[in-house]
């Protein structure tokens, strides 16, 4: 592979910043102005989650586009049995948007209510209701005693949040609202924030189950809104996903609960180091577990490292923490050109000096603008692409295709065993791809 | 009430996107939420097309919406005129910048000067009206502001163009195919542009050279006036569904452009039509009379029900027009405008179906998952939910849509 020595000269690099000067998210800048495709916006964020959850209706107040895309989704999400379409929609006129639409949006909860009789109703609101400021909030509150639905409020406003996550993470945190005091069973867990299915195939659960714990519910992927109710009875959370952070800290400042944060990490460090603090919370002795699973992982990845060592990479999106999983694949010997980060999190300046460690400095851009990006592909010639890209544009410069969704339900050490796997497959298979099609839904 | 428990009909500014997304080489910007360009672009897949224009998107935030700050916009003409790929860039405002009062006709036209490219404004938000509004506003921006005279002026009466055939148009490949067939037997012609399903800006922009425009949808009747005063090309509106709609759709055609009918081609598809005919009549010669509903586009709706109501003696009880009432659509018959309703609700369609309970149902993809009963049912128009097209063999318009309109009837009621 040719070494690409002067990238500033490259279009759009310019406008980049290099790791080493990212501190905060606005040092993520675009490649370009024009963007394609663009990130997702938080209703997208509240489907994703929403849509998984039994006994709960969404209502959507906003415009006839965004009600029909998300309805969209949410049909075909059922219909390949991925979720439930449990979507309405409250469509605001000219007149709504001018004179206020609360009275029709008390009327249409109201209907949901006394037709369909949901356990809850999820009232979202979009761009447009934020912007125009109806309190959506204060007629859920009036509206209490006169439905048997809970309710909850969730405001997406695209304009004041570049990206889907904080859709889910508002989501997730409104559920709270809706929990009830219980009595603690003790033996019981409960999973925030993993948002696959099959709970019950990941590493995480084996270890729980096999030591005689209960998941009391996997929140999204597997619950109802009475689950969700008797969420406080589990003995401790578990967040496997950072955007069930705020969750966990409403649950822990309401009913008292502990929870323990087990990010699906990809470093074997910060894995071993979350289950030794699940097993102190939990009184569960898992270091030889630790040891041996540990090792275990480390041998199979040195297998795939080999093959990775010593290739140069872009980090496109992906369902892992961007900065996270891009200090992974450094720590394999391979070389970062380009980063794309939707933001900059807690602990991401950790993950960044340990890629700053290797000797290397990739630049950094801004997430899901793949246009500007393809124009730079024949000249830095990276060696693989990880996230969500056209196969056959990657394929036609016989570029590695890394795409991650498929084990991001994984949590524990199968996580990175399961990502160096797909990797090496990856460059293997280069010569000969097969391309699967173009993904650019974020899960 | 507006509250939906399915889809709720598309917007004027979906209209838009959906009419601009089909044309290679053109490029559209919109001028809003990244998120709703990355949604849109999801959807492109039910419509059965590709996504051949270059689509992009500014992404606003606080600054534009609070601060009022519209430099995004500008910077992102300039930065898109630079790249030289593009002689005509489209710009799409949406519902948040119309809201916020943003001007972006103002900043095109500010813009212009330091631009090669020329710049278009579809303004509307999605605030306006129905999807159909949006497509006809981009067929008139079309006709008026791209397609540019032929350098020597002289049309070449070979050709035609079509206007009004698009993505929300469910079964437009197959229906244009079908079109070109007749139009080559019958008359001798070839197809130049349309506007503007399966297209490029290269074939809009050189349109003034055909001699003749076939309006396919009421929708494209601005834009046919527009090519008349410019260019002088004759137009017909009209789309031929049914045996007869189409020998009429044929006859209005040659008398319009002053065409002489391929008479033999003409006799062949009338033979046919005749064979087709006897054998439906001998398979109903003792069943109960048959009722039917139709739901999609303007056009679609009505010419269908004349199909089925005077061709084959099927009773249309419940037409739905799936977009709100334009200016242009005239109902001829009384009786048709008690029949046909414009942009019912979800509800109403339902007591509707209910009340009339069709045998034939020729709806879009959601309408026939909303009411399960009918012996026929048939996806004939959008939003579509699961269907896939791929060929362009099977259309529903021209003798070969009659023809293959009928042959699922007959089979469904066996």
């Amino acid at each position: 592979m040719k070494e690409v020595n002067n990238l500033e000269y490259l279009p759009g690099v310019e406008r980049l910043k290099k790791l080493s000067q990212v501190s905060t998210k606005k040092d993520l800048r675009q490649l370009s102005h024009a963007l394609f495709p663009g990130t997702h916006c938080p209703l997208f964020g509240v489907a994703l989650t929403a849509s998984l959850i039994d006994d709960l209706v969404v209502l959507i107040i906003g415009t006839d586009e965004c009600a029909y895309y998300t309805k969209r989704f949410t049909m075909n999400r059922e219909a390949a049995g991925e979720g439930r379409d449990n979507v309405y929609s409250f469509v605001m006129a000219e007149h709504d948007i001018v004179f206020g639409a609360g009275e029709k949006v008390r009327e249409a909860i109201l209907h949901l209510d006394r037709v369909y009789g949901p356990q809850a109703i999820l009232i979202v609101t979009t761009c447009v209701p934020e912007i125009t400021g109806e309190d959506f909030a204060s007629i859920a509150i009036s509206l209490k005693d006169s439905v048997k639905a809970s309710l909850a409020v969730v405001r997406t406003e695209h304009f004041r949040c570049n990206n889907h996550l904080p859709g889910i993470e508002r989501t997730l945190a409104a559920l709270a609202s809706i929990m009830l005091p219980q009595t603690v069973q003790a033996n019981s867990v409960n999973i925030l924030g993993h948002r696959h299915h099959g709970i019950e195939r990941t590493e995480l659960f084996a270890v729980l189950s096999a030591r005689g714990l209960r998941i009391n519910l996997s929140l999204p992927s597997k619950c109802s809104v009475e689950l969700i109710r008797q969420a406080p009875q589990a003995a401790l959370n578990i967040v496997t996903d950072f955007t069930a952070l705020p969750l966990a800290k409403e649950m822990q400042e309401r009913f008292g609960m502990e929870y323990v944060y087990f990010e699906k990490y990809a470093s074997l460090e910060r894995i071993a180091t979350a289950y030794r603090e699940l097993g102190q919370r939990l009184n569960l002795d898992l270091a030889e577990f630790i040891l041996t699973s540990r090792e275990r992982a480390e041998a199979a990845i040195n297998g795939y490292q080999e093959v990775l060592d010593g290739k140069s990479f872009i980090y496109g999106n992906s369902p892992l923490l961007a900065f996270e999983g891009a200090a992974f694949f450094t720590s394999l010997g391979m070389k970062p050109l380009i980063i794309s980060a939707r933001d900059v999190y807690e602990h991401d300046d950790v993950y960044m000096a340990e890629i700053l460690r290797h000797g290397v400095d990739p630049w950094v851009s801004m997430v899901a603008n793949i246009a500007p990006l393809q124009k730079l592909y024949p000249v830095l010639r990276p060696g693989m692409y990880i996230g969500h890209e056209n196969p056959y544009t990657l394929a036609r410069l016989g570029i590695a295709h890394v795409v991650l969704d498929g084990i991001a339900f994984k949590l524990g050490f199968e996580l990175p065993v399961a990502i160096a796997r797909l990797a090496a497959e990856a460059v293997k298979a280069v010569a000969q791809p097969r391309p699967e099609g173009v993904r650019h839904v974020a899960l | 009430m507006s509250l939906y428990k399915y889809l709720p009909p598309p917007s004027d500014r979906m209209g838009v996107l959906w009419a601009l997304a089909s044309i290679k080489g053109a490029c559209v910007l919109e001028y809003g939420p990244a998120g709703t360009t990355h949604y849109g672009i999801e959807s492109y897949g039910k419509l059965n097309m590709d996504l051949d224009a270059s689509l992009f998107t500014t992404d606003i935030d606080e600054d534009e919406v609070i601060m009022g700050d519209s430099g995004r916009l500008g910077n992102t003409l300039l930065e898109l005129d630079r790249r030289n790929e593009f002689s005509h860039i489209f710009v799409v405002a949406s519902s948040v910048s119309s809201i916020i009062g943003t001007d972006i006709f103002a900043i095109c036209q500010e813009v212009q000067p330091n631009c090669r490219a020329r710049l278009h404004c579809f303004t509307g938000g999605g605030l306006k009206g129905s999807y159909s509004l949006g497509v006809k506003e981009v067929l008139t921006t079309l006709a008026r502001d791209v397609v540019a005279p032929v350098p020597d002026g002289a049309r070449d009466m070979g050709y035609y163009n079509i206007l009004g055939s698009n993505a929300d148009c469910y079964n437009y490949a197959s229906d244009i195919a079908e079109v070109e067939r007749m139009m080559e037997g019958c008359f001798g012609l070839k197809r130049h542009a349309v506007f503007t399903a399966q297209s490029s800006m290269e074939a809009i922009t050189s349109a003034s050279r055909s001699g003749y425009n076939l309006v396919l949808r009421a929708e494209g009747l601005p834009a046919a006036k527009l090519l008349k005063e410019r260019f002088g090309q004759e137009y017909y509106y009209g789309v031929p569904y049914g045996y007869q709609g189409t020998q009429n759709w044929l006859r209005g055609v040659a008398n319009k452009f002053g065409l002489v009918v391929n008479a033999p081609y003409v006799e062949r598809e009338a033979k046919r039509q005749k064979d087709h005919l006897l054998r439906w009549r001998f398979s109903r010669r003792a069943g109960a009379p048959l009722t039917a509903a139709l739901a999609g586009n303007y056009d679609l709706v009505v010419n269908l029900a004349r199909f089925l109501g005077q061709e084959l003696s099927i009773k249309p009880v419940a037409a739905f027009v799936n977009h709100g009432r334009g200016s242009e659509p005239v109902l001829e018959d009384p009786a048709e405008e008690g029949l046909v309703k414009f942009a019912l609700s979800e509800g109403e369609k339902e007591a509707q179906l209910n009340a009339t309970r069709p045998d034939i149902v020729l709806a879009d993809g959601l309408l026939l998952k909303m009411h399960q009963p009918g012996r026929v049912r048939l996806q004939v128009s959008h939003p579509n939910l699961s269907q896939i097209l791929l060929t362009s063999h099977l259309p529903l318009v021209g003798f070969n849509g009659a023809g293959y309109l009928l042959e699922k009837i007959m089979n469904s009621l066996q």
